[in-house]
């Protein structure tokens, strides 16, 4: 590959955006890893918190979907209405809608409401989850003001010809989930394909005491059925080039449950949601360059029923989307790495709650250069630039730094700082008769810091810890306030202040034929709106924290899952009462499991057992939850 | 006639806001306890009833829970006394509860409705349930708690009360119907059939019915101020109207009419208004400013004090204010999440 060909591609790249402007780049698949550039990183000392999602533990959650998995892997708060119903994520105290999804390095949160629904994004499409902590996100997206959670679909790899997998899960509540890959490879060309259906009556029995009479009841309207596919085509151009298509397509169609005190009212409410997501890429990696294009076409339809005996309403939402970003990664020097990208955006929303048709068009821009010192200490700057609504946002900056104070010590202390901005959504300046159009872009100055240790120690065994604190202050924050009559009404608050700790412990243990892995994560989380005499904001618990350990004797495995969520408030009322704070809760989820190995089949059963103890819980205030249910899963690989 | 005209007078009392001015010879009154219902935010659940005792100026939060254990339901919108037993429309439940109204405990649980807003006992034995996304009047036999039957309407229902033997209903919502919001509705409780209307303004709230037998309409113009707030007197007997004011601005939101003994009626339009029913023109200065406060709900107590509740932001629990009949302030107190309807404890 010629350098100079790509410097001067880089500039001309550069050149394209305003001055003032920096660009976003986006990694994603560009994984470093494939590169043959690989920048003298002070040993995966990163100079913010990131998280990955092991394969093991991929494994345990093929079959659900994305927000059960950071339940029970993460420190992020997943708030779930129930199972199969909407579930969202918040990062360190922030809101949903700071939560971006990146699948591929586009965007799936809605334009309308700003936030992803996690009950909806199945684990079998992906092969990697990777969070972004605050502002480390900006590596990624801007706007993210938690942070970001990274999805791949990295299905093609290795040498294999023909690999067939079927999982099949049967479990309470006559729930069926299917999938099945099939990849094929002929010569350069590589395809693979995967197809779920996902189907629930979901009528669990609960005890409703939110009612008088008090008395156990099924659930109600929250059957779901989820069908979709993914299709990845991959040619091989040369050794070093790449070009891909995939599309993922999904139908869904439930219930929606009315809360436990709203049982008895005549109406039924349900969904049906058609998403459709394709990507065309490019990409190519040198010596000491790394150069992608892509393209993306999203199309979503949503449509929501309620269905009384006087009314029948159908609310349409049809959002178009397309994408195109190019990004170039480029080695300057030993340890000394620069990114640079673009990105332009177009996505418009033709809605029943909108007046008229909504478009938003959004060019980015971004620029990292990263280097390392003396392969101790590694620095990076981002600067990242969005042009959107007819104006600029802001500069958005990101300064970090790595430190390895001890050579032989696998101890990195990391810090960095940012600021983010984050556009209003389009139902909250349009939604009628609520959206406002003045509303401010919410602002966020994000610090933190932290310290990640490793250790081998005796064995076979090795621990590694890491403990962040961070501090984040978010302006003009924009929150769904009750109003007059029935209406929340979008507003710009003030001030939030986001602060806590998260603690990370994880032991890998390979003994005799034992093997052992345990997780553990800790989230300490102070959200507080500054106007409101610092009142934690609503759905965020101050304690939170989760383990996953797994055991493994071939043929034999087992899985334990245990999670804390505490006590959290439901409003922003100051006085907490009964109907305003919900207690903590522990859930502990239980997997048994074998493998087989019949002549080419391998064959794995596994047996979840959930919520174990049978707690009795609202994860959302008067929301019912099952208590304790079970699975079996078989898959079978060919 | 005696008799009919006292179980008028009970009906009207049990209708917030629609006191009846003097009372007639032999009903005495004395204090009683004020119910204060307060809404709590859609979708959470987080009703409460609180009770207000004005004789010896306390407070009590939360009674239904307290009594029962469980929550009150989700957005309690307005309340009816029958006898002991006191009927909480619990609009996004669906469902009314049917509660003592001394112990506050539960007696019973209506169900069958789509988005239930008020009651209106039209006799002992039956009553009229107003339905907001429902195009009909839910008819409920209270003694078993059965829905007897539905009277169409074909539009949503709001706020009910009685005159001259009729039951004037408000369609105050257009929501998920095509015909203007702007129609008081005629029905025959004896024969539970609609036998008339009557064009008023948009979005008609709240009504009451004077001392000489008139029925006052007041109507805010619209949620996005579609047209000019009016108030109406119309004439119950030939259902035509006899009077109309305009009031000034396109903005004014005007709601909650009430009537104090004196023939003054009062409603809130960011400021609690009082107007003499012989006067000609809406009353320009607010009798009792809002200030920083929100004013949602109005009541007068039977001896013309007045209570007026503050949502503040709708989040945090709101207050009451209370005024004697000159507008000093005499007590004011915290109550639950956006109180939204006063009834008197009787």
């Amino acid at each position: 590959m010629n350098l100079k060909f790509n410097y001067i591609l880089m500039v001309v790249m550069l050149a394209l955006v305003p001055v003032q402007l920096s660009c976003q780049a986006i990694f994603d698949t560009l994984n470093l890893k494939e590169f043959e550039v690989i920048a003298d990183h002070p040993e995966s000392g990163n100079q913010s918190r990131t998280q990955s999602i092991d394969s093991i533990q991929m494994r345990e959650f093929s079959q659900q979907d994305l927000g059960e998995l950071l339940a029970a892997l993460t420190p992020l708060y997943i708030k779930s209405y129930g199972r199969g119903t909407l579930s969202t994520v918040s990062f360190r105290g922030s809101g949903s809608t700071h939560t971006q999804v990146l699948w591929e390095g586009f965007q799936l949160n809605s334009p309308m409401l700003g936030q992803v629904d996690f009950s909806q994004v199945p684990m079998a499409f992906f092969t990697d989850v990777d969070l972004l902590f605050g502002g480390a996100s900006l590596e990624k997206s801007g706007g993210a003001l938690g942070g970001s959670v990274n999805l791949s679909s990295n299905f093609i790899t290795g040498e294999i010809d023909k690999t067939i997998q079927l999982e099949q899960t049967v479990g309470s509540f006559n729930t069926y989930l299917t999938s099945l890959g099939i990849h094929l490879k002929r010569g350069k060309v590589s395809s693979f394909t995967k197809i779920i259906r996902q189907t629930s009556d979901n009528d669990f029995v609960y005890f409703n005491n939110s009612m008088l009479p008090s008395e156990s009841m099924k659930q109600q309207n929250a059957g779901f059925e989820n069908v979709g596919f993914l299709q990845k085509f991959s040619i091989q151009l040369k050794d070093n080039q790449q070009l891909y298509l995939m599309s993922w397509n999904q139908w869904s169609d439930r219930d929606l449950p009315p809360i436990m005190t709203n049982v008895f009212k005549l109406q039924e409410e349900y969904q049906t949601d058609m998403t459709s997501r394709t990507i065309l890429g490019w990409k190519k990696s040198g010596k000491r360059v790394a150069l992608q294009v892509k393209g993306a076409y999203f199309f979503e339809n949503y449509h929501y029923y309620l269905k009384t005996i006087s009314q029948d309403i159908d609310s349409k939402n049809l959002i178009n989307s397309g994408f195109v970003k190019a990004d170039v990664i480029v080695e300057l020097g030993k340890g000394f790495l620069m990114t640079t990208g673009v990105e332009l955006e177009h996505q418009s929303v033709n809605s029943l709650n909108y007046s008229g048709l909504k478009t938003r068009n959004r060019v980015l821009a971004m620029a990292v250069v990263e280097k390392t010192f003396f392969n101790r200490l590694a620095l990076k700057l981002l600067l990242r630039e969005e042009y959107s609504d007819d104006s600029f946002l802001p500069l958005l900056p990101y300064f970090g730094a790595s430190y390895k104070p001890f050579e032989k010590e696998e101890i990195f202390i990391r810090f960095n700082v940012s600021q983010n901005y984050k556009r209003p959504t389009l139902n909250e300046l349009y939604f009628y008769p609520v959206g406002n159009i003045n509303l401010l872009p919410e602002k966020a100055f994000e610090l933190e810091a932290g310290i990640d240790f490793k250790h081998d120690l005796w064995a076979g065994q090795s621990i590694s810890i890491g403990i962040t604190g961070y501090h984040s202050s978010i302006s003009d924050w924009i929150l769904w306030l009750p109003g007059d009559f029935e209406y929340w009404v979008p507003a710009n608050i003030p001030e939030v202040v986001s602060q806590g700790l998260e603690a990370s412990l994880n032991w890998q243990a390979n003994v005799h034929n034992w093997k052992l892995g345990t997780s553990f994560q800790y989230a300490f989380t102070q959200s507080t709106d500054q106007s409101q005499n610092e009142v934690q904001l609503p759905y965020i618990p101050v304690h939170q924290g989760n383990g996953f350990i797994s055991l493994g004797y071939q043929p034999y495995f087992v899985r334990w899952n245990v999670s804390y969520t505490g006590e959290r408030a439901t409003t922003l009322d100051t006085q907490k009462n009964f109907s305003n704070l919900l207690p903590g809760y522990w859930l502990n989820h239980i997997t048994v499991g074998r493998t087989f190995q019949i002549r080419k089949l391998d064959l794995e059963t596994r047996i979840k057992m959930y919520n174990v103890f049978d707690v009795d819980y609202q994860a959302v205030v008067y929301r019912a939850m099952p208590g304790r249910y079970a699975d079996l899963t078989v898959k079978i690989k060919l | 006639m005696k008799q009919l005209v006292a179980i008028f007078l009970v009906l009207i009392m049990a209708v917030a806001c629609n006191e009846k001015k003097t009372p007639g010879p032999g009903i005495v009154l004395f204090l009683d306890n004020v119910f204060i219902l307060n809404q709590g935010n859609f979708t959470y659940a987080n009703s409460s009833l609180s009770t207000y005792d004005p004789l010896t100026k306390t407070v009590e939060q939360s009674v239904f829970y307290r009594a029962n254990g469980v929550p009150l339901g989700d957005v309690a919108q307005s309340m009816t006394i029958n006898g002991d037993t006191a009927y909480v429309v619990v609009n996004n439940s669906g469902f009314i509860y049917a509660i003592n109204r001394k112990t506050f405990q539960f007696i019973s649980k209506i169900t069958g409705f789509e988005s239930p807003r008020n009651m209106l006992f039209v006799n002992k034995h039956k009553a009229y349930v107003s339905d907001l996304y429902g195009k009909y009047i839910t008819v409920i036999y209270p003694l078993t708690n059965e829905v007897i039957k539905h009277i169409p309407l074909g539009r949503s229902s709001e706020s009910m009360v009685m005159a001259e033997g009729k039951v004037f209903v408000a369609n105050w919502s257009n929501y998920n119907q095509t015909a203007e919001n702007n129609m008081i509705m005629v029905i025959d409780p004896e024969t539970d059939q609609l036998i008339d209307s009557i064009q008023v303004g948009k979005e008609p709230n709240s009504m009451v019915v004077d001392s000489d037998g008139y029925l006052w309409v007041l109507c805010s113009g619209g949620y996005l101020n579609e047209e000019v707030a009016t108030l109406w007197k119309v004439d119950p007997v030939s259902l035509t109207r006899v009077e109309k004011f305009e009031f000034e601005q396109i903005t004014d939101n005007p709601t909650s009419l009430c009537l104090d003994q004196k023939n003054n009626l009062y409603f809130l339009n960011h400021g609690v208004f009082r107007m003499d029913i012989s006067l000609s023109e809406l009353p320009k200065t607010a009798f009792i400013p809002e200030g920083d406060r929100n004013f949602y709900a109005l009541f007068i107590y039977p001896e013309n004090q007045i209570y007026v509740s503050d949502a503040g932001n709708y989040l945090s629990n709101g207050w009451v204010y209370v005024y004697n009949s000159s507008g000093d302030e005499t007590d004011h107190f915290e109550v639950g999440i956006i109180p939204g309807y006063f009834v008197l404890n009787r």
